[in-house]
């Protein structure tokens, strides 16, 4: 049984974890919110950031792009240039043009230090150059130059790669154009090679704000490839050498060329995640792409994530400590007032034990006095608890000294048991009792008084004589039996001696019975063969002379020597059942389970071939399974129904039936016909060997069949009988015992 | 001596060899016979020295017929000889018994016999029998040592 009050117990402590659970709950919900926001907040920042700063780029791009047509536009529209031009074209060795072309152009590239200028007639062949004289500057752009002079504009090339020095280029092409009112006429063509280095790629590349990941990317489309333009931050020396394919959508650089605006999440060429704000550079096919790591904008969250962890953890503790607090308290008043609970059961106990013992128990003071008594005590004394308490303990004695010196006995021993004394009942009644007594102490060990319990003995006494009478009668009829022990031990011994010569006498029969078996083996193995040599010659020498003589005998003497010859016939039979008889004897029988109906099939099957000519109505009721060796049941069956078809030769419809049933421990069956039947009267006969009941004229037979159906039917334990009338049937039964 | 002899007729009984001359006699075949009256007889043709089978003396002859109670030495005894050597364990041996036990059968097949037969008490079945031993052992059947056509 469940105490209520450890019920109630765990109740407070399940609804105490139940609260604590959904406050831990809450707050990391809670926690898990503020968390989130403040991610989103500092996002929602660096994608502000990040936006101004593609912003600036591309105006700067597009400013550095400005100046440097500025640049070529003080080339294209200065006509003394262009008229020193056309006077260099016409005669090359007009120097003074020659000087004065150079001096433009020296001027032009000392501004802004470019790469080199060079000037290049219509026919794209260089014809001056400020640094280096590339011969086939014209040829390679002259995609740039055709523009140029196509669109009678200057035209600023996209980034190429130096064909011997390596390094990354852009060129602009400004016309040189001669106009004459209407008609203009293109007299060359001036190549302005700028160096990204110098300014581009340091402008593309400085980020306005201290970060460690951030970093502007210039990239073009080329078929299905991203290239990127600039050097990149995080791998150096890569201008146009890096390309990646289309297909590798989470690049931003990919995202923007494929025209993408503004801020986007994708994983940069580092693999890292990062957060891009891109869009084209206007007049120009290229893309910006600045993106910062998220991991660096995410720095700081990760600091307050753990700030925010340790809060949650904290609270998580405080508010598991205070529940634990509360159910301790919860408990100790729980076990506080079961403690009283039990304690008030205790002495509960203690009392109402005191009380059922049929015992008279006493407590009795060091001055004598008693100071608690029990309803025994009452009952035994004839006065009631208040008397007894407070009075003299030995009062109640009939020797009153023998009871002090019990009690001071005891203070003096500590104990003291089974103290023969007499009891006085306020009527006068005096009961014998035997005391027994302890002294008991306080928890200092210091005595307090004697607990003293009586016994009743009056009827012990009693008993004790009794037993005693008992005892003496005991001890003469033990007397008794052992001498007609003795006489039947003495009868036993000449039994014995009279089984032991018994079973001298079984075993010499046995070894007796089997020296005779052997002999009888060796003398049905002599009459198998010797009786049968002088039949056959009998049999032989008959043929022979019924051949030979055969004109010399009359009919009647052929006549008696057919008889010969049939009586060797019957003397062989004879001789062949004998045997087969007295060989059943010695048969080891091997038994097994057998499905008698079966056996009997095949048995009928084999005695329908044998008698073709006969009508026989044949039936099999109800046979049970049965023990037995199959070989010798089916020997049985085989020469009952033989009987059966023998005895019914007279009938015109030969019934027989055969059937069984269980009685008892035993299966019994039978086998029936409505053939000649046989005269109860000499019953006796039936069985025996070469006893017929017929005559063998009638009925052909040596008498043998039953007398071997007696034989297997014995050896299997069983019995057999038949029932008959003289020309109404006759009914074979036998019966084997059933085995479980 | 007979120089050469179809069958070695082992047998005791002198009605049965009566029977059995007499059955020959009716087949009308020209059938050569030697008959042994004991089994030390039929070891002595067979295995003693000077005029023996073995010694290749005497001829093989086609078919044996062994009865089984035969005095000095018997029947299984014979058999057991003439198979265990390798020049006689060839030569067919018909058991010709009264015996129906089933341990001679037995002994009978596990020494090497050809063939196991019970002499009929019924005269009749009893010719009957010599006559098919003869036709079947004596003519249809061919043997090991057979040399030339009969």
């Amino acid at each position: 049984m469940i105490n209520p009050l450890f019920e109630k117990n765990r109740k407070a402590l399940f609804i105490a974890v139940i609260v604590f659970i959904a406050a831990a709950i809450l707050i990391i919900i809670l926690g898990h919110f503020s968390y989130q926001g403040q991610k989103k907040y500092i996002k929602n920042a660096a994608k502000q950031q990040l936006a101004a700063i593609a912003d600036l780029k591309v105006r700067e791009i597009e400013n550095w792009r400005r100046e440097r047509i500025g640049d070529a536009n003080v080339i294209r529209y200065n006509a003394g240039f262009t008229s020193s031009v056309y006077q260099y074209f016409n005669d090359s060795s007009a120097a003074a043009a020659q000087g004065r072309i150079l001096s433009l152009l020296a001027a032009t590239q000392e501004s802004y230090q470019y790469k080199n200028i060079l000037l290049l007639d219509k026919n794209k062949k260089v014809k001056l150059a400020l640094k280096k004289y590339d011969s086939d500057y014209g040829e390679i752009h002259s995609d740039v130059i055709n523009e140029a002079a196509g669109r009678k504009e200057i035209v600023l090339s996209d980034f190429y790669k130096d064909k011997n020095t390596g390094d990354v280029h852009l060129t602009m092409a400004v016309p040189v154009i001669i106009s004459k009112g209407n008609n203009a006429t293109i007299l060359g063509t001036v190549m302005i090679i700028i160096d990204p280095d110098l300014r581009l790629y340091p402008a593309i590349k400085s980020w306005p704000v201290p970060s460690s990941s951030g970093e502007t990317l210039l990239v073009r489309r080329e078929g299905n490839e991203v290239v990127y333009l600039n050097e990149l931050r995080h791998e150096k020396n890569m201008p146009l050498m890096m390309r990646r394919s289309l297909n590798e959508n989470q690049l931003p650089a990919v995202k923007a060329v494929l025209g993408e605006r503004g801020i986007v999440e994708g994983l940069d060429y580092g693999q890292k995640k990062v957060l891009a704000a891109i869009g084209p550079v206007p007049h120009t096919t290229w893309y910006l792409v600045a993106k910062i790591d998220e991991e660096e904008i995410f720095a700081p969250i990760e600091e307050r994530f753990w700030v925010t962890l340790f809060f949650i953890a904290v609270i998580i503790l405080m508010l598991g400590a205070i529940t634990a607090y509360f159910l301790r308290h919860q408990q100790a008043k729980v076990y506080r007032k079961e403690f009283e609970l039990e304690e008030k059961r205790a002495s509960l106990y203690a009392r109402s034990l005191i009380e059922a013992s049929i015992d008279p128990l006493v407590t009795v003071n060091s001055e004598g006095k008693i100071t608690d008594v029990n309803k025994s005590t009452e009952l035994i004394t004839g006065l009631p608890r208040e008397k007894l308490i407070g009075s003299d303990f030995s009062s109640y004695f009939t020797e009153q000294e023998k009871a002090e010196e019990v009690y001071k006995l005891v203070f003096k021993n500590g104990v003291v048991r089974d103290y023969p004394l007499a009891l006085r009942n306020i009527s006068g009644q005096v009961t014998d009792v035997l005391y027994n007594a302890t002294v008991y102490k306080d928890d200092s060990g210091a005595v307090q008084g004697l607990f003293a319990a009586a016994r009743d003995v009056t009827e012990l006494r009693l008993m004790q004589k009794e037993l005693k009478a008992a005892h003496d009668e005991l001890e003469l009829r033990v007397e008794e039996r052992t001498n007609e022990l003795k006489r039947a031990n003495e009868s036993l011994e000449s039994e014995i001696r009279e089984r032991k010569e018994m079973e001298r006498l079984i075993e010499w029969r046995t070894r007796l019975l089997e020296v005779t078996n052997k002999e009888l083996e060796s003398f049905s193995y002599s009459v198998s063969h010797d009786l049968r040599a002088p039949l056959r010659a009998i049999d032989g020498y008959s043929r022979m002379l019924l051949r030979d003589q055969a004109d010399k005998l009359d009919k009647e003497a052929k006549r008696k020597f057919e008889l010969i010859r049939s009586n060797t016939q019957i003397m062989g039979k004879l001789i062949d059942d004998l045997l087969s008889f007295s060989r059943l004897g010695r048969l080891d029988i091997n038994m097994s389970r057998l499905d008698v109906e079966s056996l009997i099939h095949d048995t009928w099957k084999e005695l329908q071939i044998i008698n073709p000519d006969r009508n026989l109505i044949f039936s099999i009721k109800n046979i049970p399974e049965s023990w037995g060796d199959r070989t010798l049941i089916k020997q049985v069956y085989s020469n009952l129904l033989s009987n059966a078809i023998k005895y019914t030769k007279s009938r015109v419809d030969a019934h027989i039936e055969t059937g069984g049933y269980s009685e008892n421990n035993e299966n019994i069956y039978y086998v029936k016909d409505n053939g000649v039947g046989f005269d109860m009267n000499y019953y006796d006969k039936l069985f025996g060997v070469f006893q017929r009941l017929h005559s063998a004229d009638d009925y052909e037979g040596t008498g043998v069949g039953l007398a071997i159906v007696q034989q297997i039917i014995h050896r299997h334990g069983g019995r057999v009988w038949a029932e008959s009338k003289v020309e109404e049937g006759a009914v074979f039964y036998f019966s084997l015992q059933r085995k479980e | 001596m007979i120089d050469y002899s179809d069958m070695v007729i082992v047998e005791d009984n002198f009605h049965d060899v009566e029977m059995i001359m007499d059955a020959l006699h009716d087949t009308e075949r020209k059938i050569s016979t030697l008959i042994l009256r004991d089994g030390a007889e039929a070891v002595k043709h067979f295995f003693e020295p000077p005029d023996n089978v073995l010694s290749g003396n005497l001829p093989l002859p086609k078919l044996i017929l062994l009865d089984l109670k035969i005095p000095k030495i018997n029947g299984l005894e014979v058999l057991k000889l003439l198979k265990s050597n390798e020049k006689t364990k060839y030569i067919p041996v018909v058991i010709f018994t009264s015996s129906n036990e089933p341990r001679d059968r037995l002994e009978s097949y596990q020494l090497g016999a050809n063939s196991y037969l019970v002499k009929p008490l019924d005269a009749d079945m009893f010719y009957g029998y010599i006559k098919q031993i003869v036709n079947y052992w004596a003519m249809m059947n061919i043997n090991v040592h057979q040399t030339g056509i009969i």
